[in-house]
């Protein structure tokens, strides 16, 4: 039977944020992501459909965004002085 | 390293040319060409003189310029890599669709202006959620970490991380 429910805008950004987060989680510093099982994982999601697409699309926009922004909590500011320091 | 103490009239330009082989090397030891390095540290450049234009200031100048960098530099390999992996290889229209999305000028171009209602809105979520984001995404640490140090569960800080995301989300396209 075909589904008649497909999933909610506010369904696919949650489930494209969760991609997100574990592409993150498994790049290494040199922004390498060594996971093929879940890159394939991941393949596979976004051929489900355009919707799954549009909100990966989203979802990488927002999240390259926000790499760019300054942060405000000093113990951010440390952590990446102290990674600095490391790389100088 | 001398940190320049903040100042709304910061000259970014001699920031980035004192650091400038520094910058370069942090971005090339991760997108492994040093012409694309380059790009890496002009675009960072052009992203952090219109967001600090319209922000005001900035604490600890080098170290905000270094994480733009090497933010820009992983965001820019795994871009390339996925698409390398997803898009290239497999004969797939509706992915190829996709990864011509990704590199569109409408994609990468994120203006000052946008930088500054992501700024605003997470400026607007409650604190904790703020900082747990930013040690996530701009301070590398992990959940677990950030979960130690908040003394809150992993699984509220995931919540928060995606809190954040989401309002960034509203932000940026304007979702209600």
């Amino acid at each position: 039977m075909a589904n008649e429910h497909p999933p909610s805008d506010e369904q696919l950004w949650q489930e494209a944020l969760d991609w997100l987060l574990k592409l993150h989680e498994q790049t290494d510093a040199e922004g390498e992501v060594r996971d093929q099982v879940l890159l394939a994982g991941l393949g596979n999601w976004l051929r489900q459909g355009s919707g799954q697409q549009q909100m990966f699309n989203q979802a990488l926009t927002v999240w390259e965004a926000t790499g760019m922004l300054p942060p405000g909590s000093m113990e951010v500011i440390n952590r990446v002085l102290e990674r600095v320091r490391q790389q100088l | 390293m001398c940190e320049q103490p903040v100042s709304t009239e910061l000259d970014w330009s001699a920031v980035f040319l004192d650091y400038r082989d520094a910058l370069i090397d942090t971005s090339n030891r991760i997108v492994g060409c040093r012409r694309r390095a380059e790009d890496v540290v002009q675009d960072a450049y052009i992203k952090i003189t219109e967001m600090t234009e319209l922000r005001g200031s900035v604490r600890q100048p080098v170290s905000y310029a270094f994480q733009v960098v090497r933010n820009l530099s992983i965001d820019r390999r795994r871009r390339l890599q996925f698409e390398q992996c997803h898009f290239v290889n497999e004969a797939d229209a509706s992915l190829h669709e996709i990864s011509d999305g990704l590199s569109t000028p409408e994609h990468l171009a994120i203006q000052g202006q946008t930088l500054l209602a992501l700024d605003r809105a997470l400026s607007s979520l409650p604190e904790r959620t703020r900082r747990a984001f930013e040690m996530y995404r701009l301070g590398d640490f992990t959940q677990k970490e950030i979960a130690q140090q908040m003394e809150v569960s992993p699984t509220l800080v995931n919540f928060m991380v995606k809190d954040a995301l989401t309002a960034c989300r509203q932000a940026l396209f304007n979702q209600e």
